[in-house]
């Protein structure tokens, strides 16, 4: 396995690395659309805040200033996403009012840091579960899947997939460190 | 001998991953436990590699397992479609836990947001299981309380999983809200304290948690907890709440166990089982960690909770001890047989409160020594802690000296005299005992309970009434019953602190005040603080009466005041304390004539005092202030002349003087008002010589300011009052230099404060005049846009629409104030100003409309 990956974040400044490109649209794309989503967006504006945001990620990340000092690529993200959220409700506004989908869910929601921060956790936790899904043969994901997402004991997973109870604490232990080094390979750099 | 030299070698990071992931065989495994057991470096190593592995397990279970179609077909944990649970829509999937699913759903009939849990559990296995689950969700849902997350409706979806809609909480975990921001230990208790509250709310209505940790209670955005769950560990199965797994983790129901359930004795289960949960959260809370070793094999963990005295308990902080009575406290309530813990949750949180505020606590009461150590600490915490029982405290304690004293002074006297000096003394120490003693319980949920000061006020004045009665033979509690009054009225009055503040009340109290002085005062061997404390009376009554509009009473009283002081200092002139007093008042007087001649006039009098007073102690910051808040006052004098410049100058003055002042005292609200004004002011100067982004960038400072004092005091007045104010000029700034973008987001957050501001403190006129000038703007930057040829006929429409709305608002406003008597005259053409506005509005409309029939 190689552990020396250069982040994504610096991969997708080459337009050409397709490979980079894709994993930033699997995890990005429902990330905003989420996002968008949560902040009251019904389907079709959540789509375009996410287009809107993806191709503004495209055109400006070959000059995006990696300096902590300025940002992170994270706030960067979420302040695209909350002024295009922003604007469509404005827009909203000019527009007559149809009927109760357009009104405003409250009219001063709390900062949504912890919705973005939900998100974008879950997200890239999910991408990489889903590498690993792909990675890995049947019985052992499920038995991950079982014993460490959704807290089901021993016994039950061992019975379930026909895996001895050391496979299990194996299992365990050697997807979470796969996926907490992928989870560096993905953040670095953005937070 | 080859095998015990292995054993005793230090293992590399691999080998410890491999110990971890049981990937060793035995033959190895077990050497390198034993070297483990001896070597401090490898097992700190090893338990750091456990840590970080225990975190990605936890942020893996928060994140739960990706959504797709084949794992939920899977794991019977589908994303429910919209159409699953009647009357909602599902919006995000929020959470994924042992127990089920949590969704973010609009309740389509009120259009308000709710938290749907979806149960994993379920359909039943038996009919008796399902009527048990109805039975407590029905309980739960009658539990209502501002600590418990409610439960509203409940019911099966589609696909016959129960669940359950409640309040929708924007907050975060009570562990990860530790974990991240870190609260001191105050901050905590009383956390804490508020947690023990709800659930023994919900005891009292007959439902017992079962299944307490930090993970079920949610800190709300105003840092409020709110517990969640309530009983759904029994609904959920009889069982449940005792059953337990082999591999358990921190992260688990386990550790918070009580030792009558890890004994399985389902019978033994009641309200004292959630009070030794929650001792292990208070436990936690403090030392960061568990009473006991609560990781690893379930069988030891459960043999711990049966039979181990809790470890000593060592502070998150390094070099910080636990205090004492905590550890009594926390003790207390872990005891392994329910009869000797804490018999309910209120029990435990009033010692957690008792504790907060200094006062002994119950699990120690006895002791007779402690008892009086505790008493005069709490003195001292609560002064320290809160200005506002401080001042009252003081003036019961100083009364209750007072009073000892004067005991002593009339036993030689006739015998009758000492009789009523006695029954005085019993009186007082009735205020006292009333502060003290009934009043603390209320105190203890300060800061920001109005309960406790409603009644500390009603106590008080009770009490000083009772004494008026009994004072008319003596001049020094006539005194000191006055002063009595000028602290209430004070508390009372002061609406930067206090939402239960009315300036009526307040000129009730330093009315009563006046009438025990003006006998005092008129006497000719009166003392100088006698005359000085009328005039003072008289002072607060015309800042009170100010606020009211009740400008006539106002100016009267502010004469006398001035008479009085004038005489004092010209008997007193090297007085310092007097000519700060004269130096204010002359102030005032400034700032409330409009004539900017008599402006200056009052202003460099008030200067000319400051003056003499700094002479006199020049190193001393607060004094030195007041001669720099007379350079802004000249400042706003020249604004008034159109001397830019003068007063940009003497802003400038004072700006620097306040960045010296915030240094000095970082945390005091005045040094943080003075720099907000000062930015403040810098902006309105600027914006008047064209340099916006200048103005901008004071404009952005100063509410950067301001923010941070609303984060402490968020119903602050004055506050709020500043924050508006700046918005408005910040506004005001942008349309000028047509930078109406940028605008919008300072319009609603000026609309914003401006609410909370009357929200909080709705019988003040001018108030009401900050929220119309505030709509008034929003009508003004609506018609800017309004205006704006680049947008559609139909967006132009809206803005024009929008600005009638704002104008309409506005003058709804002043509207009121005119018919509460409070519209000032100068404001007297305005209602009329605004219909002609409205009706300019309504022509911009038509004309943007032509094809619609006018209505």
């Amino acid at each position: 396995m190689d552990t020396t990956r250069p982040s994504l974040l610096l991969r997708i400044r080459d337009h050409a690395d397709a490979e980079a490109w894709q994993t930033f649209d699997t995890i990005y794309r429902p990330l905003i659309y989420r996002y968008a989503l949560a902040q009251g967006l019904a389907d079709p504006d959540a789509d375009d805040v996410t287009q809107y945001c993806l191709s503004a990620v495209a055109e400006r990340i070959a000059t995006f200033d990696y300096d902590p000092r300025k940002g992170s690529f994270k706030g960067w993200l979420r302040t695209i996403a909350t002024n295009r959220v922003r604007n469509l409700w404005r827009d909203r506004r000019d527009r007559p009012a149809a009927s109760g989908e357009l009104q405003r869910p409250q009219e001063r929601e709390p900062e949504p840091d912890e919705v973005f921060e939900r998100i974008w956790q879950q997200e890239h936790l999910w991408h990489c579960l889903r590498e690993v899904e792909r990675d890995s043969d049947q019985s052992t994901y499920r038995a991950f899947v079982a014993y460490v997402l959704e807290n089901e004991t021993v016994e039950a997973v061992c019975a379930k997939t026909g895996l001895t109870r050391n496979n299990v604490y194996t299992i365990k232990w050697r997807l979470t460190e796969r996926i907490a080094q992928r989870m560096k390979e993905l953040l670095d750099g953005t937070e | 001998m080859g095998r015990s030299e292995t054993a005793s070698a230090c293992a590399s990071d691999e080998q410890l991953r491999r110990l971890h992931a049981k990937e060793l065989a035995d033959a190895d495994a077990t050497p390198l436990t034993q070297h483990l057991e001896r070597c401090a470096a490898c097992r700190d190593r090893s338990q750091r590699l456990l840590a970080a592995h225990e975190t990605w397990i936890a942020r893996l279970r928060a994140a739960g397992a990706p959504p797709t179609a084949d794992n939920a077909a899977r794991h019977g944990a589908a994303p429910l479609g919209d159409r699953e649970i009647a009357g909602y829509e599902i919006r995000e999937e929020l959470h994924r836990g042992g127990q089920g699913l949590v969704y973010r759903a609009l309740q389509q009939s009120t259009r308000r947001e709710v938290a749907i849990k979806v149960l994993r559990e379920g359909p039943y296995a038996s009919e008796r299981a399902r009527r048990r689950f109805e039975r407590e969700v029905e309980l739960v849902a009658q539990l209502d309380h501002p600590g418990i997350v409610k439960v509203f409706d409940s019911g099966q979806t589609g696909a016959g999983r129960q669940f359950l809609v409640m309040d929708l909480v924007r907050g975060a975990r009570l562990d990860e809200h530790l974990k991240r921001r870190q609260p001191p230990l105050t901050e905590r208790l009383r956390l804490f304290a508020l947690i023990c509250d709800a659930v023994n709310y919900a005891h009292l209505h007959g439902v017992i948690h079962r299944d307490l940790k930090p993970a079920n209670v949610l800190v709300d955005e105003h840092d409020r907890p709110r517990v969640l769950d309530f009983g759904l560990a029994r609904a959920l199965n009889e069982q449940d709440a005792t059953r337990v797994t082999a591999d358990e983790t921190i992260t688990g129901t386990l550790a918070y166990m009580a030792p009558e359930q890890a004994r399985g004795l389902g019978d033994a289960i009641d309200v004292r089982t959630d009070v030794y949960a929650l001792g292990v959260m208070l436990y936690e809370l403090l030392t960061g960690g568990f009473p006991y070793p609560v990781a690893g094999d379930a069988i030891r963990v459960l043999r711990h909770i049966a039979e181990t005295e809790p470890d000593a308990m060592r502070s998150t902080q390094p070099g910080q001890t636990i205090a004492a009575d905590l550890e009594t406290i926390t003790r207390k309530a872990l005891r392994k047989t329910p009869a000797d813990r804490y018999q309910t949750a209120s029990e435990l949180g009033r010692d957690v409160e008792r504790f907060l505020v200094g006062e002994p606590i119950a699990a120690r009461r006895d002791n007779q020594l402690y008892l009086l150590r505790k008493r005069l600490q709490r003195s001292r915490g609560i002064i320290a802690t809160s200005v506002l029982i401080g001042t009252v405290l003081t003036v019961s304690v100083a009364l209750l000296a007072v009073s000892l004293q004067r005991q002593h002074r009339l036993r030689d006297e006739a015998e009758q005299a000492r009789n009523r000096a006695e029954h005085r003394l019993t009186q007082v120490r009735e205020i006292a005992n009333a502060f003290l003693i009934d009043i603390d319980p209320l105190i203890r949920q300060l800061p920001g309970a109005a309960p406790a000061r409603e009644a500390i006020v009603t106590k008080g004045l009770g009490y000083l009434d009772a004494l008026t009665e009994e004072a008319q033979d003596s001049d020094d509690l006539r005194l000191d019953l006055a002063r009595g009054y000028l602290i209430i009225g004070d508390v009372q009055g002061d609406l930067n602190s206090s939402t239960l503040a009315t300036p009526e009340a307040a000129l009730t109290s330093y009315g009563r005040a006046e009438t025990l002085l003006r006998p005092l005062a008129a006497r000719s061997s009166a003392a100088l603080d006698v005359t000085r404390d009328l005039a003072l009376c008289l002072q607060k009554q015309a800042l009170a009466l100010n606020t009211l509009g009740r400008t006539a009473e106002r100016d009267t009283a502010q004469h006398e005041a001035l008479e009085l002081l004038t005489a004092l200092v010209a008997a007193h002139p090297e007085n310092r304390r007097l000519l700060r007093d004269l130096s204010v008042l002359y102030e005032r007087l400034g700032n409330q004539t409009g004539n900017l001649d008599q402006k200056l006039e009052h202003y460099d009098r008030a200067m000319a005092l400051a003056e003499r007073i700094v002479d006199a102690s020049s190193d001393d910051l607060w004094s030195l202030r007041d001669l720099f808040v007379g350079y802004t006052k000249q400042a706003n004098v020249h604004m008034g002349r159109g001397e830019l410049d003068q007063a940009l100058e003497n802003w400038r003055k004072f700006r620097s003087f306040a960045e010296r002042l915030s240094a000095a005292y970082p945390d005091n609200l005045v040094a943080r008002r003075d720099l907000s004004t000062a930015y403040q002011w810098l902006g309105i100067i600027q914006s008047a010589k064209g340099a916006t982004d200048s103005a901008v960038g004071h404009f952005r400072d100063a509410i950067a300011i301001n923010q941070a004092v609303l984060r402490q005091e968020p119903n602050s007045a004055r506050a709020l009052n500043d924050q508006t104010t700046v918005y408005v000029k910040l506004v005001e700034a942008l349309l000028a230099a047509e930078r109406v973008d940028e605008a919008a987001d300072a319009i609603d957050a000026c609309i914003g404060a401006a609410e909370r501001l009357v929200a909080a403190h709705e019988t003040i006129p001018s108030y009401q005049r900050v929220l119309a000038v505030a709509y008034y703007k929003r009508a003004e930057w609506n018609r800017a846009r309004g205006q704006d040829e680049e947008l559609s006929a139909s967006q132009r429409t809206n803005h024009w629409r929008e600005v009638r709305i704002a104008l309409d608002r506005a003058r709804g406003r002043f509207e009121q104030m005119l018919a509460g008597g409070t519209l000032a005259e100068s404001d007297g053409a305005v209602i009329d100003e605004l219909t002609a506005e409205i009706e300019a509005c309504d022509d911009a409309i038509a004309a943007l409309e032509p094809d619609t029939p006018s209505q």
